[in-house]
């Protein structure tokens, strides 16, 4: 069976390190990851394979979550990004754009695991 | 031959000009418009007297002099006057000068509690994660596992700090617009983030609401209000409680909505019942948290204009032990109607 493909957009690069072992202790696939919104668009723009799911967070520098994954749907309307911030406040708006789920920081592994799961189911 | 007190009046004259003239200059963002009127009318006043002077001992006319004094008395209170209104233009302006300063001020407070509250919440998601990955690698290992978890609700609660924190400065800053509020909705995610934090706890919700569809005037904040009660029911459960059952009635009278959130926790001793909503105030009950969440929560409800206080629990009101009644007194919704 085929390793469901996980893409991670985050500027920490602890919560980088912390998705990767996360994600490949899990059996995922990381497909890519961007430490800011611009490197992640440029890599969705041109990839030739979609990921499944993307982890994406908020602040970051160049462009932010909310920017890109605005982007990102534009392309492809039926990319499920799960929304990862610690600022509860761009909860709205991130929905509004069609995210598929927001996480607040700190979350359990244990629920970004189901998160990951249902948007497997969906896609 | 020219008298020499016209030469002094010239000179007065030239001089007041220059004096005016810097005045104006200087102080032109100072200034207010009935200042600017008076030193207009001095500015004549001045022109009038000295021309009227120079005329005089130069031996030219002395016609001006009946007018001279009248505004011999009137030039002193103008004076007075300009002076009145500069100064209160002064005062004004520093005023204005202060309030920039205070602004700046907060929204530097402002920023720094933002970058503060946003890495601490990463640093807390590295730190839960890693511990989490950690009970994987060590399932077998049953110390280690509740350390884990320890540290892991430590983490939670620290979470729980810092959205304190961010609420109890948008409450100074008085930030709160009441606006058309379900209550449902606002228990049942309270309930969801702190079962969160207490995995192997059972938390269990008995709703009594007489009307599902019940607006209150209140915010989204309200939630933070729910969060710490039902927290605080946790962290006060009696030491063999691993389900933690809490009744929620909610009805509407003349006064408002009452909402009892009703714990089966260790109760809360008479003499503490008031003191519990300031912080640090427990001196005789062991605390088992950061002691702002109900101070916090006293806040937020008054800034929505209602009450709040706790009773003991209705079938043993002179015992405390068996639980406590935290009493929630929030106004109706109507429509159009806005406060705060």
């Amino acid at each position: 069976m085929k390793k469901a493909q996980i893409m991670i957009v985050e500027d920490k690069k602890e919560l980088v390190k912390l998705y990767e072992k996360f994600l490949l202790v899990n059996g995922y696939f990381i497909l890519f990851k961007a430490y800011n919104g611009r490197d992640a668009l440029e890599f969705y723009k041109t990839t030739k394979e979609y990921p499944d799911v993307i982890i994406m967070d908020y602040r970051m520098p160049f462009k932010d979550g909310i920017a890109t994954s605005q982007e990102i749907l534009q392309v492809n309307p039926n990319q499920k990004i799960i929304f990862a911030s610690a600022d509860e406040s761009i909860k709205e708006r991130a929905e509004e754009i069609g995210i598929m789920e927001f996480k607040k920081k700190p979350f359990s592994l244990v629920d970004l695991r189901k998160s990951i799961e249902k948007a497997i189911e969906m896609t | 031959m020219i008298n020499p007190v016209a030469i002094v009046d010239f000179i007065t004259l030239v001089s007041s000009l220059v004096a005016l003239l810097i005045l104006v200059r200087g102080w032109r963002y100072r200034l207010g418009n009935d200042s600017k009127i008076v030193l207009v009318v001095i500015f004549i006043i001045t022109i009038f007297h000295s021309f009227s002077n120079i005329l005089e001992w130069t031996g030219i006319s002395s016609a001006l002099d009946p007018y001279e004094d009248v505004i011999q008395i009137l030039e002193p209170l103008f004076w007075g006057f300009f002076f009145y209104s500069f100064l209160q233009g002064f005062r004004q302006h520093e005023l204005q000068e202060n309030e920039k300063v205070l602004e700046e001020k907060k929204m530097f407070s402002e920023l720094l509690l933002d970058l503060m509250a946003h890495d601490i919440e990463n640093y807390n998601q590295v730190t839960l994660g890693n511990l989490q990955l950690l009970q994987d690698f060590v399932k077998n290992d049953e110390e280690i596992t509740e350390l884990t978890k320890e540290a892991e609700r430590a983490i939670m609660n620290s979470s729980m700090l810092v959205n304190n924190v961010k609420i109890l400065n948008r409450l100074q800053e008085g930030k709160i617009e009441t606006e058309a509020i379900l209550l449902t909705p606002l228990f049942e995610s309270a309930k969801e983030k702190v079962q969160r934090i207490y995995p192997d706890l059972l938390l269990m919700f008995d709703l009594i609401i007489e009307q599902e569809d019940l607006l209150v005037a209140g915010h989204a904040i309200l939630e933070n209000v729910f969060i710490n009660l039902t927290a605080n029911a946790v962290r006060y459960r009696k030491n063999e409680q691993h389900t933690i059952k809490i009744e929620i009635e909610v009805r509407q009278d003349e006064r408002g909505v009452l909402v009892s959130f009703m714990d089966y926790g260790i109760g809360i001793e008479d003499e503490l019942k008031k003191q519990i909503f300031n912080r640090f105030a427990l001196t005789r009950q062991e605390r088992r948290g950061s002691g702002l969440g109900m101070s916090i929560s006293k806040r937020i409800i008054e800034a929505l204009g209602g009450k709040i206080w706790v009773e003991n629990r209705p079938e043993s009101l002179t015992d405390h032990s068996t639980g406590s009644v935290f009493k929630i007194l929030l106004k109706t919704y109507v429509e159009g109607e806005t406060e705060n």
